[in-house]
């Protein structure tokens, strides 16, 4: 079911709310013009996630990225 | 973004405003400055079909999608979008179970409950989130063009949605939905750019 990692710890303030909805649109939504989109939350609905862990995600993105690149030459 | 120029990129009567930037970690204050370069696009533009966060753009790419592009940003011109959350009055006291009240089994910190039972309680969630979704949809009335509905996406989401209504209806519109209905909040934020429906389809790439 839900990924326990993914579940806020409490229930997210009104405002909280307004940034999930934006970040959602920004990282889900909109154009993109080719497939090779250098940001991808894999899908996910963001409203699941806790507001930090949607920053998270798209803080580490690119050194995952870095990583995996790294992996795959090594 | 970060201090660097907007750079103009045309094709026929198509502009695309993008931010050269080199690629590295990302963080919310980007997020929220490629916000506010849409909505001042937008406000400045008669609308403008808003891209997603951190997609690359390029002149070549511009002129192989612009038929794309161009049949998009026809549909969102003028338009905007609000966004609504709808989220339980309050949450359930926790280890309250009751047949009266399915939304509180789904609430229950931990517990997975049997498996006919979530059954049972998810599609009493969902019924709900159907009804609240035509609830909206009836109170936004002629002048929504389209609605965007998700049902119950979390445990502490029963709905969120986008509404895409003409931008000088956009307030009026806003003003007329529900901020409560039973045991509810109804969340509206925008009116925004209309990334929701800012619709173009992805070429797939044979491997």
């Amino acid at each position: 079911m839900t990924d326990e990692r993914y579940v806020s710890l409490g229930a997210p303030a009104d405002d909280e709310f307004t940034l999930l909805e934006l970040a959602d649109r920004l990282l889900n939504k909109g154009v993109v013009l080719t497939g090779e989109a250098t940001i991808s939350v894999a899908g996910v609905d963001l409203i699941y996630l806790g507001l930090n862990v949607v920053l998270t995600a798209v803080e580490n993105l690119k050194h995952t990225d870095d990583t995996a690149a790294r992996d795959h030459s090594g | 973004m970060r201090g660097r120029p907007l750079i103009a990129l045309t094709v026929a009567d198509l502009t695309a405003w993008a931010t050269e930037t080199p690629l590295e970690a990302w963080t919310r204050d980007d997020l929220l400055a490629h916000h506010a370069l849409v909505v001042r696009i937008d406000a400045a533009a008669n609308g403008c079909l808003p891209a997603r966060f951190a997609t690359p753009v390029t002149e070549v790419l511009l002129r192989e999608r612009y038929a794309d592009l161009a049949r998009a940003l026809d549909r969102v011109e003028g338009c905007a979008e609000l966004a609504v959350t709808v989220v339980r009055g309050r949450p359930a006291p926790a280890g309250e179970a009751s047949d009266a009240r399915p939304n509180d089994t789904v609430q229950t910190g931990g517990a997975t409950p049997p498996g006919t039972a979530y059954l049972r309680t998810r599609a009493a969630t969902m019924a709900l989130a159907r009804r609240l979704a035509e609830q909206l949809d009836a109170a936004a009335g002629q002048e929504l063009i389209e609605a965007d509905h998700r049902l119950a996406p979390s445990n502490a989401v029963l709905l969120s949605s986008a509404l895409l209504v003409e931008r000088a209806a956009a307030e009026a519109v806003k003003a007329r939905l529900p901020r409560v209905s039973d045991d509810v909040r109804i969340l509206v934020h925008g009116p925004w750019p209309p990334y929701s429906f800012a619709v173009v389809d992805v070429p797939t790439r044979e491997e």
